[in-house]
């Protein structure tokens, strides 16, 4: 179809053929951060109720990471999905 | 400062973790702003008749809202973690004057004690063990961050806590839930539902204690009722489940009543409550 | 079929909006001559969702699978069994986890049927949240016409353990169920006849007359399990003066109740 072919075009003269890599990129570097956050903070010597606290916020900043890498998988699915479609695969 | 209430850091530790936040903070900044990049070129370029068009069942306008949507969620990570880094800046800097006022105590009964023979009484000890321990302190706050509202706001302006995050200690939050199983048991509720542990447990994953707390960002926020309060309850559910003169979502004991009745009401006990199950089985917890 | 139609409209309006671009010179808003947006792609990582290993109780990626096969964003596997539906014996559903399609704020039947608005609160969140619905249609034993059941399945479901999402589907739930109780107000001569209504379970049998004469008749089989909201609804309503092309089959609500649930409990493991 001759507009798919314009689509194809008009993301690859624009340099966006490789977003979809890019979002997969940023999907596993959220993904690794996760557990980077996870290591600081049960690796820190503070204990008590102020350490207490944060442990639980940790651990609920870990879960709001572990969404952002769902988001991130999530968009480079429907980017490819979509650019297949268009020939840019 | 009471009895027992002693703490151990290592404000070494503490530093390294908070530069661990600081760098984890920028980074989801960065990636956030490099998504809203990447959206605004692919929207820009993509003429919207072509990118409306329906390819199968994913058109590519729908691909560039999830963009858009991670963009979103990667903002409000990224506000939350410095909210964070405030409040253990806040902390540390509180430990480190402690610290240094227990230092300088301890260095003028030293020099007293060399300089100067006491009248009559006993040898003071130093107590001060030497270099590299873990010194003990005294604290007397779960630490309150100063500044910001409770996260990124969403539309409505009412829903919006009234002050800023205040992390409470677990004996703070445990007072709370005594007054608040007092009005409920005053309602009917017998007593034997009211799981104590049960009930810190959803707070502490919920809200780590902060009755201020507010989750701007989840698939139910952006339809306009944001979970709130300690218990995270969203407005519905609240007004559903809340006792007359009880009707303050940010205020701690109203908030714990409506969310207790919710979780009794929906899943039959606190045991139950999906969350509470999950890390009695040794899981990790989830949202009720 | 309707759906293609629509695909056929729409990329026809693509291909002349295209001819009309081509003419012009520039896209705005383009920053061509730029760096690219994104860096160079990476290299030596084995990079699949599943080398993640996200722990089932935080955010559940949406399974979104390749657009050739009819993706949506709920689990295949959250979606009634064919076999569990009532009438199968007779008609041998085609699979709803097949059928799906993506749709942004369904059109439940409760509300379609019933007639009844929906408050602006639980507007927002039927269009808060993935949804997908299964058209359903005999594979066997039809007689081709209207006096033939049909079958409905809509999905929405928060992909997500955030309570503030727990809570408004549930409570979208609970709406609709008040709703339905009141059927015979908004949809006239409506009558229904509740077989469960405990918990996040409820089951009816709706006959309401309709303006050309028929009389539809529903079964409504709405479930909240966690992080869900599921409507099944199975229907007839024959030329006026006919019966059903097949006598209702007796299933028992409980376990159609039971099956509607259990495709959800087992993605999330939380019910």
């Amino acid at each position: 179809m001759g507009f798919l072919d314009d689509i194809y075009n008009f993301l690859t003269d624009a340099g966006l053929g490789n977003v979809a890599l890019e979002l997969e990129r940023l999907a596993d570097q959220a993904n690794r951060l996760k557990q980077e956050l996870a290591a600081a903070a049960s690796s820190a010597h503070w204990s008590g109720a102020a350490a207490n606290a944060f442990r639980a916020r940790a651990k609920q900043r870990e879960d709001e990471v572990a969404q952002l890498v769902g988001a991130l998988d999530s968009a480079h699915s429907a980017v490819s999905a979509a650019y297949s479609l268009a020939g840019v695969f | 400062m009471a009895a027992g209430d002693q703490y151990q850091v290592d404000i070494a530790s503490v530093k390294t973790l908070i530069r661990a936040w600081e760098k984890g903070s920028e980074e989801v900044d960065a990636i956030s702003k490099e998504l809203s990049n990447i959206h605004d070129q692919l929207t820009g370029c993509i003429p919207s008749a072509l990118s409306d068009g329906l390819f199968g069942d994913v058109t590519l306008a729908e691909s560039f809202a999830k963009v858009a949507d991670a963009a979103s969620v990667a903002r409000a990570v990224a506000a939350g973690l410095a909210q964070d880094t405030a409040s253990l800046d806040a902390n540390l800097a509180a430990y480190v004057e402690t610290e240094a006022s227990v230092e300088a105590k301890l260095k003028s009964i030293k020099k007293h004690h060399d300089g100067v023979t006491p009248p009559h009484g006993p040898t003071h000890t130093s107590g001060h063990g030497g270099g590299g321990g873990s010194p003990r302190h005294g604290s007397s706050s779960g630490g309150s961050s100063p500044g910001g509202g409770g996260g990124p706001h969403s539309g409505g302006s009412n829903t919006q806590p009234p002050g800023p995050a205040q992390y409470a200690n677990q004996a703070q939050v445990e007072s709370w839930i005594d007054q608040a199983f007092q009005a409920l048991e005053a309602s009917g509720v017998p007593a034997s539902e009211l799981d104590k542990a049960g009930v810190l447990l959803i707070i502490e994953h919920e809200s780590s204690g902060n009755p201020n707390a507010i989750n701007n960002w989840d698939s139910n926020a952006q339809a306009g009722d944001p979970s709130r309060g300690l218990m995270q309850v969203i407005g519905t559910t609240f007004d559903e489940y809340k006792l007359p003169g009880h009707d303050d979502i940010y205020n701690p004991v109203d908030n714990i009543v409506a969310g207790v009745r919710y979780a009794l009401s929906r899943y039959g006990s606190i045991q139950n409550v999906p969350g509470v199950k999950s890390v009695d089985n040794g899981g990790s917890y989830v949202g009720y | 079929m309707e759906e293609v139609t629509l695909v056929t409209e729409r990329l026809r309006v693509g291909a002349s909006a295209c001819a009309t671009l081509l003419a012009a010179t520039t896209l705005a808003g383009c920053s061509g001559g730029s760096s690219p947006v994104v860096g160079a792609p990476a290299t030596g990582q084995a990079s699949t969702s599943s080398a993640r290993g996200a722990s089932p109780s935080s955010a559940a990626s949406p399974s979104v699978t390749s657009a050739s096969t009819g993706s949506t964003p709920i689990p295949s596997s959250a979606w009634i069994q064919a076999s569990a539906i009532p009438l199968y014996a007779k008609y041998h559903w085609t699979s709803p986890s097949r059928t799906a399609k993506s749709v942004k704020a369904p059109a439940l039947s409760a509300v379609q049927d019933c007639q009844f608005s929906l408050s602006s609160a639980d507007h927002a969140e039927l269009g808060a949240f993935p949804a997908a619905r299964g058209d359903l249609s005999p594979t066997s034993g039809a007689s081709g016409g209207q006096d033939d059941w049909a079958a409905q399945e809509t999905v929405l479901a928060t992909n997500d353990t955030s309570s503030g999402d727990i809570q408004g589907v549930y409570h979208l739930y609970t709406d609709l169920v008040a709703d339905l109780a009141k059927c015979a107000n908004t949809a006239s001569g409506a009558k229904i006849s509740v077989a469960v209504n405990q918990g996040p379970e409820y089951a009816a049998t709706i006959n309401i007359p309709t303006s050309t004469g028929s009389t539809l008749t529903w079964h409504e089989y709405l479930a909240a399990p966690y992080g869900y909201l599921v409507e099944l609804s199975v229907y007839v309503a024959p030329y006026s003066g006919d019966k059903p092309s097949a006598p209702w089959d007796g299933s028992s609500a409980s376990s159609v109740l039971g099956a509607l649930q259990s495709g959800p409990c087992s993605v999330t493991k939380l019910c």
